[in-house]
């Protein structure tokens, strides 16, 4: 072997181990929040509903890192404290959708015929209409709140859910193991739960961890027209959106929880690509 | 005669290796070769031998991660390797015709295969768009290809395997290139068509002159159609020489091993036949299953009504205890169809399966799960038959667990007694699938059939999977096991060589009919049925056993 391909090989071979420096930061951001969402007492002491009426409008500085809104209180704080809840209302939005759309993909996977044409026609109807259409509709007829946002960005997943896990299973119960497992006598729920369900996830669960990027950004939407927590609770997307009347004079209002929201975003999408295997491949 | 001095491809101290994220992989190391002008060379191999690698080094097509790390390779005078891209891609089809493995992934299925074979003929610039079109067809007539002006007009998925094989013969040898090399041109078909397509082959190469390097993983084939041989192990040549004297007297161990583990090449049979009389007396009161007129028919595509594919024609036979029962056939024969009706996988359209007296054919419910302890199954692919993530541990214990059968202790220890008699140590209980070779996850398929103690295992195909050589283990287990257990097979397979080892009694079967059963022996021997006589003719290396 010459020196030149052992070369080659080894630093190639390096390069692979080495962590891609987007993937660390991304993670540090995602640490980051994830610790304001269940501690935000750790990186401000300040109340986020307490008002200032003195110090109203206040650009960032280091007293107030992201300035201080209409009503004096500290913008760096708020977003802080509204990070529990954004992220834990996009997380049961997420669950909800992959909770349904599993249940529903698995009985459609299993049941086939009548039952499989209808629900997936039923998904076929819902994948038809915008997500955010259908998140608004849902939540006007349930009202406003935290967990009736949830519910609304849920529903929009559910579809994609049920049509991902009812591919993998129809692929799944083809399989020859599945076979074995009927030919030696196992039931069938048990082959179901046993066989079928872990070797059909890991796609289901890659495509979750994509997911919750988006959901977030659904979350955030409904909070920006309104639908989400009523104020004074510091939630991101309302952040966003009541800043917007001072925008002219105080620019940081809208545009530090709007980039919040962007950071966590694009660091949970990166984070997601590295779960679902950057090369292509599966997560075992 | 100076010529004929000089070999027409000689390949020196030839090493090739892949990049993987763990560093070099060596795939061929330091491979002499050297084939004369018309002469036909095999380079015999199991899988993972690197006998594929070699041919494609030698026509400067690795695939990707693949480079030559040391050797020479001649051809004709030229040095291969000092040859720019371009000046290679002259030399393919015109100097070196290539047939690849697989005839169904190898054409291109949107062109039609008269185009695909003129193609060659115009990028080497012998011939013009009109006249290459009238001599594609005459190339098919060559390559054997029946109503060639009909075939050229036809894409790739409208042909069978050993059509679209012919089809590649015809596009290796367009330009009339001095040396063929065929990287398992038959593998993928059957045997009677392996022959068909190996003799024409054969006829091909001595007309034109071509020299032919046969790569191959079946010795029987190699013996059959070479005139030198060339054993590959890990990489590199064990032994070379004339076919007799690797087949007769082979040197190396390895080939030794490889020889006496050819299916094709061994007569002896692994299990005794019954002879006629012992068979005639306990007729009837000794028969565990009986299929009795057994029809199968698929529905016709797009019509709810109708006769569609008859897979299965009136199919009648018995296996006693502790017997087996070979079903021999080709691809479409019905003999899955069949197993899988007995295995009660599928629901005949006529016809009644007797088990032990018992009428099985409607079985439902709770009867069919007690009927799943006596009735198992092995499937063919032991690469896909067992669960991924699960451990040996839980695939062997998971009837036990079905049918509630001992507490955890028993089911261990008895785990550890199959294991023990499929001869796997029970150190692989906490590995996955993955982490085992094709034996021995074919040993755990097995060991998972076998831990119910059923009365009879439907056998599907069970070593065509595998390697030669581990092939001849597993057939000695499944003996093994039958007479420490008593346990009777349904044998499903497509190789008369395989069948003639471990069966007592055999069937043929042909377009979903049964044209003989008997003692295997006397099938072998004396066929009654012309197409019985051809199947056992398609055995490779009985030419060269015979002579």
């Amino acid at each position: 072997m010459s020196a030149v391909d052992t070369a080659d090989i080894a630093s190639a071979a390096r390069t692979r181990k080495r962590y891609a420096p987007g993937l660390v930061l991304s993670a540090a951001v995602l640490v980051l929040i994830l610790t304001a969402a269940i501690a935000p007492g750790l990186f401000t002491r300040q109340d986020p509903l307490a008002a200032d009426p003195i110090h109203r409008l206040e650009p960032p500085s280091r007293a107030h890192l992201f300035g201080t809104d209409e009503l004096g209180r500290d913008l760096y704080c708020r977003v802080l404290h509204g990070a529990a809840l954004s992220l834990s209302t996009a997380g049961i939005a997420l669950a909800i959708g992959l909770l349904c759309g599993t249940l529903l993909g698995l009985i459609a996977g299993t049941a086939r015929g009548r039952v499989d044409d209808l629900l997936m026609r039923a998904t076929d109807v819902l994948l038809a209409i915008p997500s955010l259409l259908v998140s608004l509709a849902v939540v006007t007829a349930l009202g406003f709140g935290a967990t009736k946002t949830a519910v609304a960005v849920g529903v929009t997943g559910i579809a994609s859910f049920a049509r991902i896990t009812r591919a993998e299973v129809l692929r799944v119960s083809v399989a020859p193991y599945v076979e074995a497992a009927h030919v030696v006598g196992v039931r069938r729920p048990t082959v179901l739960m046993r066989h079928v369900l872990p070797n059909a996830w890991a796609p289901v669960l890659g495509f979750a961890a994509v997911s919750f990027g988006a959901s977030l950004l659904a979350v955030s939407t409904l909070g920006f027209l309104g639908y989400g927590t009523p104020p004074p609770t510091p939630e991101w997307g309302s952040l966003v959106a009541s800043g917007r009347s001072y925008f002219a004079e105080a620019w940081w209002l809208s545009t530090l929880p709007g980039l919040t929201i962007v950071a966590t975003v694009l660091a949970a999408n990166r984070i997601a690509r590295a779960l679902h295997g950057e090369d292509g491949r599966l997560p075992r | 005669m100076t010529l004929l001095d000089q070999p027409l491809l000689e390949v020196q101290g030839l090493s090739v290796c892949y990049r993987t994220p763990r560093g070099a992989r060596r795939a061929v190391r330091g491979v002499d070769l050297h084939v004369a002008a018309g002469e036909t060379v095999a380079v015999v191999g199991e899988s993972g031998s690197g006998k594929s690698t070699l041919a494609h080094a030698l026509i400067g097509l690795l695939p990707n991660g693949g480079y030559r790390e040391t050797g020479s390779i001649r051809f004709d005078g030229a040095d291969l390797t000092a040859l720019s891209e371009r000046e290679l891609r002259a030399l393919r089809g015109a100097g070196i015709g290539f047939i690849p493995q697989d005839p169904s992934a190898s054409l291109n299925p949107v062109r039609r295969v008269g185009h695909q074979v003129a193609e060659v003929l115009r990028i080497h610039g012998r011939i013009d768009r009109r006249t290459a079109a009238a001599r594609a067809v005459e190339l098919l007539d060559q390559a054997g290809v029946s109503d060639p002006s009909l075939r050229a007009g036809q894409y790739p998925h409208e042909l069978s395997g050993g059509l679209r094989q012919r089809v590649l013969i015809a596009i290796a040898l367009a330009a009339a290139p001095r040396l063929i090399i065929a990287d398992e041109p038959t593998s993928a078909l059957d045997v009677t068509v392996q022959r068909r397509i190996l003799d024409h082959l054969e006829k091909l190469t001595h007309e034109t002159g071509a020299a032919l390097l046969l790569i191959t993983h079946d010795l029987g084939v190699a013996a059959d159609r070479a005139q030198r041989v060339v054993v590959m192990s890990g990489g590199a040549v064990v032994e070379s020489g004339t076919s007799r004297q690797v087949l007769l007297e082979p040197v190396h161990s390895y080939s030794r091993h490889l020889v006496a583990s050819a299916p094709s090449l061994t007569t002896r049979p692994l299990v005794t036949c019954p002879s006629a009389a012992e068979r005639s007396d306990g007729e009837s009161g000794d028969d565990l299953l009986v299929a009795d007129n057994l029809v199968h028919e698929y529905p016709a595509p797009g019509r709810r009504s109708g006769v569609g594919l008859r897979a299965v024609d009136a199919v009648s036979f018995r296996i006693s205890r502790g017997e087996t029962f070979a079903l021999v056939g080709e691809s479409g024969s019905g003999k899955t169809s069949i197993a899988r009706i007995v295995g009660r996988l599928l629901d005949p359209t006529r016809g009644r399966v007797l088990f032990d007296g018992k009428d099985i054919t409607a079985a439902r419910g709770g009867e069919l799960r007690a009927l799943r302890r006596r009735i198992q199954f092995v499937q063919q692919n032991p690469y896909t038959s067992l669960d991924p993530r699960q451990s040996v541990e839980q695939i062997v214990t998971e009837p036990l667990r079905a049918f509630r059968l001992g507490d955890r202790q028993d089911r261990a220890a008895r785990v550890r007694t199959l294991l023990d008699q499929v001869a796997l140590p029970a150190a692989l209980l906490r590995r996955r699938p993955s982490e085992l070779s094709g034996g021995q996850r074919q040993r755990v398929a097995i060991a998972r059939a076998l831990v119910l103690s059923p009365d009879l295992v439907v056998c599907d195909e069970p070593v065509s999977a595998l390697d030669a050589s581990v092939q001849a283990q597993i057939l000695e287990l499944l003996v093994t096991l039958q007479d420490e257990l008593g346990v009777s097979y349904l044998f499903i397979s497509h190789d008369l060589a395989v069948v003639r080892q471990i069966a007592h009694r055999t069937g043929v079967l042909r377009a979903g009919r049964l044209l003989e059963a008997g003692a295997t022996q006397e099938i072998l021997t004396s066929p009654a049925n012309a197409y019985t006589k051809e199947l056992i003719d398609a055995i490779p290396g009985s030419r060269a056993l015979s002579d």
